[in-house]
């Protein structure tokens, strides 16, 4: 459905987007996940046709962007980062506006349909600019879906939301997912894991991972880490006894609270190291408060591959 | 994909819908209404000066200082056009929709010379106090009039390509109203130049054509001149928003 080929874009001398290519299948949920400054907005922009490559190909479809702008805008239904709306306008007039600018032939229906998808009912007759801002968001959404497009392209679709919202949205775009091609960016770990299929991990304008939620997922189990609280003995004590454990990397963010030692253990191997552990703490003598798998697994994952290592 | 025939087709609904959204936006707020007053007040305080010293029943005074009060009060009404939507970011939802530059620069073209024919109505009744007065050449008002709207379409021409250029609305102020002087007062910096270079830059005065037309002669080279001023910056204007992404 979307083949990017070999895509750059300068700005002056920076380097936003640097020569990256993926190719994303009909029916996708693909999150495009990157620190902020990444390159994500660049690179989507690129595929809307909003902003000119610096060199490389997008092809939408069959169709290229520079070829044929306005075919690929009428495939393209595009949110952009914290949903840019007239203030002044009223949410149906705005509707109304959009569908006409997309030509579409019965726009009171679409409009209607739209609406009730989105959530906008109760609020079609008030401004813009007196919206929260999560119903601005859907009011993007809707801009964004109106001529019903076949690919969906939101930056950042849930940025600056409350959780609620945040989950509101979500379950939209999951919704939406259903039936089309949904490209989202963000920069929040959990929102990829609840709602995409798919990962592109995008570091200072390259691809340093792609691949489905659940391979990186389990990738990132492969490389276990422990979390363990006890009490009877030093940080430095546990830190060297834990290290002596066949399998465990290394330790880190080890630290004693109220007489409590925590520490977080890293493994190499996709060995469950928590008996290991638990038979080491029995042997010396302390007591275990909590002993499990680090929560945030994922997490380190990204942090590894867009920091290279140097927050080690 | 889609066939290609439908991309060419020109769609009248998205033309109105533009027109409409621009115009709607300056109905809407308080700026037009200011602009209007304080030109209705200035032009009001001009065109009275002279209502009866002169015994005339014309409106040559008015029309003979107009120039200066758009060269001013057309680039305060074009000034947000596009700059605006530059900075507030809506520049993007409407390049990503399947909108043509041109169509895009057109709906606000003719939205701000609808604005100032919108600002110009109230000046009717200074032709009807006319015919109070006197007996008006109502031939020579009319061609005035005509030549005031090829006038504001030059001037929001400019005013527009001078918005496209920057996202700071003030800016664009200052641009539109520096490139208006020029195409204004050309032919009273160039009086003490002789000859043939003399007829050049005064040809390129806006003011020179406008003058004509005011006279009562609708010649077609004034005419001419000025759409051709116009479609200049409509052309630039779509440049600068396609070239710059």
């Amino acid at each position: 459905m979307i083949e990017v080929n070999n895509l750059s874009r300068y700005y002056g001398d920076f380097c936003a987007v640097n020569n990256i290519s993926f190719t994303i299948n009909k029916g996708e949920i693909t999150g495009l996940l990157g620190p902020n400054g990444a390159g994500k907005t660049s690179t989507m922009r690129m595929i809307t046709g909003f902003l000119k490559s610096s060199s490389g190909d997008v092809l939408v479809g069959d169709v290229n962007v520079n070829d044929d702008p306005t075919a690929v805008k009428k495939m393209i239904g595009y949110l952009p980062e914290s949903a840019p709306l007239y203030g002044d306008m009223m949410v149906y007039d705005y509707l109304v506006y959009a569908a006409n600018i997309h030509d579409i032939a019965e726009p009171e229906t679409r409009i209607n349909e739209t609406a009730g998808l989105c959530g906008l009912i109760p609020v079609m007759h008030k401004n813009i600019n007196e919206l929260s801002k999560g119903y601005r968001q859907r009011v993007g959404l809707a801009h964004a879906m109106i001529h019903n497009p076949e690919i969906l392209i939101l930056d950042e679709p849930t940025n600056g939301l409350d959780p609620n919202q945040i989950i509101e949205i979500r379950n939209l775009i999951k919704e939406i997912g259903k039936e089309k091609t949904v490209i989202l960016s963000t920069h929040i770990l959990p929102e990829v894991e609840a709602t995409c299929d798919r990962i592109i991990i995008i570091n200072q304008g390259k691809i340093v991972a792609d691949n489905t939620t659940d391979q990186i997922q389990s990738a990132s189990e492969n490389s276990l880490a422990v979390k363990v609280s006890l009490t009877g003995a030093s940080v430095t004590d546990v830190s060297e006894n834990f290290k002596s454990i066949n399998g465990i990397l290394s330790v880190r963010e080890a630290f004693e609270k109220d007489g409590l030692v925590s520490v977080i253990l890293d493994t190499v191997s996709s060995r469950d190291l928590r008996p290991e552990v638990f038979k080491k703490a029995v042997e010396k003598g302390w007591v275990i408060y909590d002993l499990g798998r680090d929560q945030n697994s994922l997490e380190q994952v990204f942090r590894d591959l867009t920091l290279g290592g140097e927050n080690e | 994909m889609n066939n290609n025939m439908i991309n060419f087709r020109y769609s009248f609904r998205q033309t109105r819908a533009l027109f409409g959204k621009e115009l709607r936006s300056y109905v809407g707020s308080p700026i037009l209404y200011i602009i209007m007053t304080v030109f209705l007040l200035l032009t009001g305080v001009f065109y009275f000066k002279d209502f009866y010293i002169i015994g005339r029943a014309d409106m040559r005074q008015f029309f003979n200082v107009l120039p200066f009060f758009f060269m001013f009060f057309i680039p305060a009404i074009t000034m947000r056009q596009i700059a605006e939507e530059r900075s507030s970011g809506t520049l993007e939802m409407i390049i990503t929709m399947p909108v043509s530059a041109s169509n895009l620069v057109l709906g606000k073209f003719f939205a701000s010379v609808a604005i100032v024919m919108i600002m110009m109505a109230p000046t009717l009744f200074y032709v009807l106090s006319l015919g109070v007065a006197g007996v008006p050449d109502y031939g020579m008002i009319v061609a005035g009039y005509i030549g005031t709207i090829f006038l504001a379409a030059s001037y929001v021409a400019v005013g527009i390509f001078a918005s496209s250029l920057t996202k700071n609305q003030i800016i664009a102020w200052l641009v539109s109203t520096a490139f208006c002087i020029f195409f204004t007062m050309i032919d009273y910096f160039i009086q003490f130049i002789p000859g043939k270079i003399f007829a050049f830059l005064n040809y390129l005065s806006a003011s020179y054509h406008f003058q004509g037309l005011a006279k009562g002669v609708l010649e077609f080279r004034n005419i001419t001149y000025l759409i051709t001023v116009s479609l200049f910056f409509i052309i630039l204007s779509v440049r600068s928003i396609e070239e710059r992404r």
